[in-house]
């Protein structure tokens, strides 16, 4: 009788022990996210300034699918078909106005297939105003391009409009996975004087980093996830987007956007 | 009625020295009612250093080195006024004058404690300050502490409250404002000793818990609780129904709360441990 009582007074102080473990939800730094679980784009068309557009359609196309997703079931399948022609196909997912000043920019990326770059493949991009005010101002910044090594494999390089000219990279031609999520990150201070600050991750390894130098005339930001490209082999190459978020801190690759 | 064969003090000097304590009237009806026979009611002998004084049927000796003798004469005179007159004399007594010597001090009293039950219930009430470790958070603490404890032998309940000031702290980046109440219950056994009792408890805690972010772009409290396991060690003293108490505790909290904010997800937990010290004072109830 006595062992009973003892035994039942242990199993309930190790179950009111175990009940202690519990999580403390305290909030987000999440500004905003898309994971495309909703079977749409409302979360880039339902925000101002959001877009979602193929150009020219057909033969570009921007549809959710399920075919690949990074986490849930559906992703964003940006396909273009960019021949040798000189012409530019653009499958894009844009936030135009209403960002801060300073901010994180991630996105999750999937090849289906190595595809050989030719002229160019921009799949993260930031865009400018030289008027925060005025649309007409609009200008390209800073693309983050896929690129095609010697060796097959896929690389990054990174186009700075204003120059017309690649920056150089911290690390060398880093390898860009196929058949793999890999993740894209940016942290992105547009200014026009020394507190300007871009730095990138793949799969969280810094990539590149430029600080204390003028990003933007002025604060407006323009993020794209996109797939705008032009000479590609082959020429129909699908991109699949996930998870793409903006946030005051870093996402990282084992970052979450829902609990 | 004053007489003998002292010089030092004259039995004269005595008489004029009482006569300022005690109204010359009462004085005098005082004496002829304790008066039976002949002799001097009061009488002075001078030993020397020692004097003697006898005083209606009351005998007392002083010791006076300097052989003051008008000295002698008022504290003879205080003697022979309380013999005679106890009831006047406190009235009518110079505040400078000299209390008669005092009786030979008695073997030292036991104390009142040895005497008295323990008390049936103690009431702790103290300020508090406890420290919070863990592999991702290091917090402090201050508030104050609330602690009953009841039983008169060596074993017996005691439950405590502890409400702590809120503190911001950090934890996994994470900056987060935490309130923290504990309460606890458990076993106070007791080792009693003539000035102070130590005691040990042993006893189950839990913690009602709020932790607020403070820099997130959205922000929201959350409340949980922590159980834990309990031990404390503490001392107080012994005597009187008010005594001054100190205890140091320590409380595993095996399972702490995660923190969990996005993008970052489970940044980490609260701690582990605490540890505190309380001082106060303790309050006994009979």
């Amino acid at each position: 009788m006595m062992r009973a009582r003892a035994a039942s007074a242990t199993a309930l102080l190790l179950t009111a022990l175990a009940a202690g473990c519990s999580q403390l939800d305290v909030g987000s730094d999440l500004l905003w996210t898309a994971r495309f679980e909703t079977g749409d784009f409302t979360e880039w068309t339902g925000v101002a300034g959001g877009d979602a557009q193929a150009f020219p359609m057909p033969p570009n196309t921007l549809a959710v699918s399920n075919e690949q997703a990074h986490t849930g079931d559906f992703s964003a399948a940006l396909t273009i078909t960019a021949g040798s022609d000189g012409t530019q196909e653009s499958s894009v997912l844009s936030r135009a106005g209403g960002l801060p000043t300073e901010a994180y920019y991630s996105a999750w990326y999937y090849l289906p297939y190595s595809v050989s770059v030719g002229t160019f493949w921009v799949i993260f991009k930031f865009r400018m105003r030289t008027d925060a005010n005025d649309a007409s101002t609009a200008g390209e910044l800073y693309d983050m391009d896929l690129a095609t090594l010697p060796s097959g494999e896929m690389t990054l390089e990174l186009y700075d409009h204003r120059t017309a000219g690649d920056l150089p990279l911290d690390v060398s031609n880093p390898i860009v996975p196929v058949e793999q999520w890999f993740q894209l990150e940016a942290f992105y201070r547009a200014a026009n004087d020394d507190t300007g600050h871009l730095t990138y991750w793949l799969n969280g390894q810094q990539v590149v980093d430029i600080a204390g130098a003028p990003t933007s005339p002025t604060s407006w930001v323009e993020w794209d996830a996109c797939s705008v490209g032009e000479d590609l082999t082959p020429q129909m190459a699908t991109l699949y987007v996930d998870d793409c978020a903006v946030s005051r801190s870093r996402v990282g690759p084992s970052g979450q956007l829902t609990e | 009625m004053i007489g003998g064969p002292s010089t030092c003090p004259r039995p004269e000097a005595v008489w004029s020295e009482l006569v300022t304590l005690v109204p010359r009237e009462r004085l005098e009806a005082r004496l002829r009612a304790v008066t039976r026979d002949k002799t001097p009611l009061v009488e002075i002998v001078d030993l020397g250093v020692p004097y003697r004084i006898l005083a209606a049927g009351q005998i007392r000796e002083y010791r006076d080195e300097s052989r003051d003798c008008a000295y002698r004469a008022r504290i003879a005179a205080v003697f022979v006024a309380l013999a005679i007159d106890p009831a006047q004399l406190p009235a009518q007594l110079p505040a400078e004058l000299p209390a008669p010597a005092p009786p030979p001090v008695p073997q030292a009293a036991p104390p009142a404690s040895d005497d008295s039950p323990p008390p049936r219930a103690r009431l702790d009430l103290g300020a508090t300050a406890v420290g919070g470790l863990g592999p991702e958070e290091r917090v402090g603490q201050v508030g104050a502490e609330l602690r009953w404890s009841a039983g008169r032998r060596r074993f017996g309940p005691a439950v405590g409250v502890t409400a702590l000031l809120p503190v911001d702290n950090t934890v996994g980046g994470v900056r987060l404002r935490q309130w923290r109440l504990p309460i606890d219950a458990g076993i106070r056994a007791r080792i009693a000793g003539p000035r102070f009792e130590r005691y040990g408890e042993l006893g189950v805690s839990a913690a009602l818990l709020s932790e607020r972010a403070l820099d997130l772009a959205a922000s929201r409290s959350q409340t949980g609780i922590e159980v834990g396991l309990r031990l404390a060690v503490g001392v107080h003293a012994s005597r009187g129904r008010l005594a001054p108490f100190a205890a140091l505790s320590g409380e595993l909290v095996p399972a702490p709360p995660a923190i969990f904010a996005l993008p970052a997800g489970t940044v980490g937990h609260t701690p582990i441990f605490w540890i505190g010290a309380t001082a106060g004072a303790s309050l006994s109830f009979l």
